[in-house]
């Protein structure tokens, strides 16, 4: 008889659902947040400085360089985070255990020889004098970069405890040697900064290497094209620098900062208020981060097992409400208890500021800080579950618009005057979460039309 | 065009004929390949263009035919090779659109009358922009929406993911024929040889054109889907039977999604194509139960270069050669075993002679190696030969009668080849076999019967037959003489092509 084969089928139909599955170990990522953390530490370094008396003069200039190297290393390592991460989730899914540490290690190469070169070029070119500042500040750098990588691994592969027990060591130690090293001035406390960042990056090596032990020492499959979505290294570059862009606009404005050392610029009015305003994400992330690793990853699981075992459309639509269920209870819970922290803040912020040794005057903008923190808790709560459902492209917008705002109305902030100071950042997160939530509730309507329509 | 190096239509040019091909010539050997060939060459003032529908391009090593030269174009296309479309969601896609397909859809699975009405308003949307219907099937919400829809309404207790992936992979390879008959080259009229994706295509094209449509078929191709769609191992529905009422005959749902969608494929092409051939009376009468409007089917034979045979029939020896020759593949289909196992019998009483299966055995290894044990075991391995492929002119002369076990035939050509050499036949009862031997209508039955019928696997009554030819000579040379006067009278190539030339004149307007 005339006719063809019926092997074409076999070309036509595709597993593709269960590269659902792949995405959400990145999922960790945004959420995690670990330099939150890092940042209330530095608060801490600074307030046992004045009560110790150990050279209360620099904990400005010390907390300036921190925030600088957090800014700078967070970005430049941003590029690198999210892409490797997925390609490392890849491999876990397709069960090649064996190429986390090798890949592992040649991403630290790639990311050290970069931060290198940059930061010794800054340090180089920019600063003057001081030597030992400038190498120590260099190698704080390069450590910060593959902390974050390390870091961000880490809670993807969903050792949280790790890290957080790493972190505390690690900051405990910090706190520790900065503080002791203080009589050799500024260098001092940054060198004490990098012996615990550093005893922080080989506990975090070791955990990894630990879990995923290899044959191989080094591979760079993480830079095959094929094996990565290069999209994200543009979202995890802009995702890092987004949150910054209101502070580098009020550093860079001679009205509203000082110079510090090199290039180094400081704002006392905007700086110091924000970053105490950023320890009140804790409470709001913590539930959040509850409620996404129980109840919205096992009803995800579920969602994507009954799809790929063939359940009836039936069952799937209620799977599919009883996920977007689970995310808008983590949303609500977020709402709840960061809006309960913001009220709160609101009422009693200039106490929490003096404990901290800030004048009162500081507390309008604290406040506006507190509010704009909030949304910000929101819009990586959003974000996290988009990066779940393996969005990529609706992410990268929403980094692209939140880069956007905060730059834009930060300028146009400072312009209006000081009343108006914050309220950039504050429009920017506002908006941007929104947006971010209006996305992530359309697309979990059309979660099965998506899923299918591949 | 062509990666394997045949021509292209000249720009500006219009073929007389396209010819439809879907897996077959000229890149796939065998009986319906033949024909085609025979048709162009036998035609060599009508140019022919050739559109090649396969599944995967590596399963078509070379042109197994030199093409003739009234051949002006070729094109092959591969259904395996569907371009990887942009994933583009969030489309509403076109909602007038899915309504009439929904109309077409509910005709074609109630079979009712109007499919050519609802055709047009689906195709000539379908071609206006092949490519845009595409996406909207892949990515669209209104698509979407139908697939749930029609889940809902029918299976909703089944695999939706089996059930969106069915319908999926069915319709992928129709929007590739309708980007297909958007580019098709000029021509008066199309023809094609089967329904399936390529009566499809006929049917696109016929609407895109306007030029006539023609269908031969040779064998019924829905039926033949059938057969396979019921053993194919790729359909997953083990264990589908729960609710046991939508599975007629304990066929699995997603089984007859697949039958069903054969079938409408073929009613699209009946509707559009006229006439409708067939080689003999009893697929014509299939194919108008199967939705063909009786009024444009008709029987064109096959037919065979009678003069050839002439001198095969001088080289025969004067006494009947006591062998029985099986000229056929050795595949299941023709159902080896019983011509061995009838050779059993015949030996029993007549130790002389000899069983030939003459044809290649490297189809199917597993059923050649147990014809061969099942000679061994029997005790015949004097008597029974495996001479692999031989050319037919060197076998007929040697040979006392042409004896077919197959359990599935259409109109082979190998009996009538056989009767134009002398050799008469003693056949199984399939396709058309009977009216070969014993003829059609009363005039044709005047002739003689040109060998005998048997039952399907029946070994016994089969050297029964055999024996009463060999041993009663005038008998034999009776049916040879009805054999050789049936072939020159009805199924010559002359015949057949003069046949398919006033169809083709009919179709181009006189040319």
């Amino acid at each position: 008889m005339a006719g063809i084969g019926f092997e074409l089928r076999q070309h036509l139909r595709k597993e593709t659902y269960a590269g659902m599955l792949r995405a959400y170990i990145v999922a960790g990522i945004v959420g995690s947040g670990p330099w939150v953390i890092s940042i209330s530490s530095m608060l801490l370094i600074g307030v046992l400085a004045q009560t110790l008396r150990r050279g209360p003069e620099l904990v400005t200039p010390f907390l300036a360089t921190v925030t600088y190297l957090m800014a700078t290393s967070l970005t430049l390592s941003g590029f690198l985070q999210l892409v490797f991460v997925r390609f490392i989730a890849d491999r876990l899914f397709e069960k090649k255990e064996d190429a986390v540490a090798p890949n592992l290690m040649g991403a630290l190469v790639v990311m050290t020889i970069t931060s290198a070169v940059i930061g010794t070029a800054v340090t180089g070119l920019t600063f003057e004098g001081n030597v030992p500042f400038r190498v120590f500040l260099t190698i704080a750098f390069v450590t910060l970069c593959d902390v974050w990588l390390l870091s961000v691994l880490l809670a993807g592969m969903k050792a949280y405890r790790n890290v957080v027990a790493v972190f505390i060591l690690g900051y405990g130690l910090t706190v520790v040697m900065a503080l002791s090293l203080a009589r050799f001035g500024l260098a001092g406390y940054i060198a004490g900064f990098v012996v615990g960042h550093a005893v922080m990056l080989f506990a975090m090596l070791v955990l990894v290497l630990r879990r995923y032990p290899s044959d191989r020492f080094i591979a760079f499959d993480f830079l095959d094209r094929k094996k990565i979505f290069p999209q994200l290294a543009l979202t995890g570059g802009l995702l890092n620098a987004a949150a910054w862009l209101d502070k580098v606009v009020f550093w860079m404005n001679p009205v509203t900062s000082e110079p510090l050392i090199g290039p180094i610029r400081y704002s006392v009015v905007y700086d110091v208020p924000i970053f105490v305003a950023y320890l009140s994400v804790i409470p709001g992330m913590a539930v959040f981060f509850v409620r996404i690793e129980t109840d919205f990853a096992e009803k995800y699981e579920r969602f994507y097992e009954a799809v790929r075992h063939g359940e009836t459309l039936d069952e799937l639509h209620r799977l599919r409400g009883e996920l977007v269920d689970a995310a808008r209870a983590g949303i609500h819970d977020i709402f709840r208890i960061q809006g309960l922290t913001v009220a709160v803040l609101l009422l009693v912020g200039a106490r929490v500021l003096a404990v901290f040794g800030i004048p009162a005057f500081y507390t309008y903008l604290f406040n506006i800080d507190v509010v704009g923190v909030g949304f910000q808790v929101v819009l990586l709560a959003a974000l996290t579950v988009l990066f779940y459902l393996d969005c990529r492209k609706p992410a990268l917008f929403i980094a692209a618009l939140f880069a956007t705002l905060n730059l834009v109305l930060s300028i146009v902030t400072q312009q209006l005057g000081s009343r108006f100071y914050g309220f950039g950042f504050l429009v920017a997160t506002a908006v941007t979460s929104l947006v971010a939530l209006a996305v992530l509730s359309r697309k979990l309507e059309r979660l099965d039309y998506e899923t299918f329509m591949t | 065009m062509s990666r394997f190096g045949g021509p292209t239509l000249a720009p500006g040019k219009t073929a007389d004929i396209t010819l439809l091909l879907e897996g077959t010539y000229p890149f796939v050997s065998g009986g319906v390949s033949s024909w085609v060939h025979q048709i162009i060459c036998g035609l060599p003032d009508l140019d022919f263009a050739l559109v090649f529908i396969g599944g995967a391009a590596d399963a078509y090593e070379k042109m197994r035919y030199e093409l003739p030269k009234n051949v002006v174009h070729l094109e092959e296309h591969f259904l395996a090779e569907v371009p990887k479309a942009q994933r583009l969601l969030g489309i509403p896609g076109d909602a007038a659109f899915y309504a009439k397909s929904v109309e077409l859809h509910d005709e074609l699975a109630s079979r009712g009358p109007a499919i050519g009405r609802m055709l047009e308003g689906v195709v000539g949307s379908l071609l206006d922009d092949p490519a845009r219907h595409e996406r909207d099937f892949l990515f669209s919400e209104a698509a979407w929406e139908e697939v749930c829809h029609r889940y809902e309404s029918s299976s909703p207790s089944r695999s939706f993911l089996e059930y969106f992936w069915t319908v999926r992979s069915m319709h992928a390879p129709l929007f590739k024929m309708a980007r297909i008959a958007a580019a098709l080259p000029p021509s008066k009229a199309f023809h094609v040889i089967s329904t399936g994706f390529a009566g499809f295509l006929g049917m696109l094209a016929n609407k895109k054109r306007g030029a006539p449509l023609i269908l031969t078929e040779h064998g019924i191709y829905a039926k033949e889907r059938r057969i396979e769609l019921l053993q194919a191992s790729w359909i997953r529905d083990d264990g589908d039977d729960d609710d046991g009422a939508s599975d007629l005959a304990g066929i699995g749902f997603f089984r007859q999604m697949w039958i069903g969608f054969f079938e409408a494929l073929a009613r699209m092409c009946y509707a559009a194509a006229d006439p409708i051939v067939a080689l003999y009376e009893g697929n014509r009468l299939r194919q108008i139960s199967d939705g063909a409007d009786p009024p444009r089917t008709r029987v064109v034979p096959n037919g065979i270069d009678f003069a050839h045979f002439d001198s095969l029939r001088e080289r025969r020896p004067s006494e009947v050669p006591p062998v029985l020759g099986l000229i056929g593949r050795v595949v299941p289909i023709k159902d080896i075993k019983t011509f061995v196992r009838a050779l059993r019998v015949v030996v029993s009483e007549m130790p002389h002679v000899e069983g030939w299966v003459v044809g290649p055995d490297d189809e199917d290894k597993s059923y050649a190696e147990e014809c061969r044990h099942l000679v061994k075991s029997l005790g015949l391995e004097k008597n029974v030969k495996f001479l692999g492929f031989r050319k037919t002119d060197e076998i007929f002369p040697k040979i006392g009668l042409n004896v077919l076990t197959s359990i599935s035939e259409a109109q082979p050509l190998v009996i009538l080849e056989g009767f134009a050499a002398g050799v008469p036949c003693v056949s199984s009862d399939v396709g058309c076999v009977r009216e070969l031997i014993e003829g059609v209508d009363e005039k044709d039955r005047a002739l003689g019967v040109g060998g005998a019928i048997v039952e399907i696997a029946s070994p016994e009554a089969t050297a029964r037959a055999a024996m009463d030819l060999l041993r009663d000579p005038v008998r034999w040379h009776a049916a040879q003489a009805a054999g050789v006067a049936r072939t020159k009278q009805l199924y010559t190539q002359e015949l057949m092509l003069a046949r398919y030339r006033k169809i083709y004149e009919a179709a181009i307007g006189g040319g």
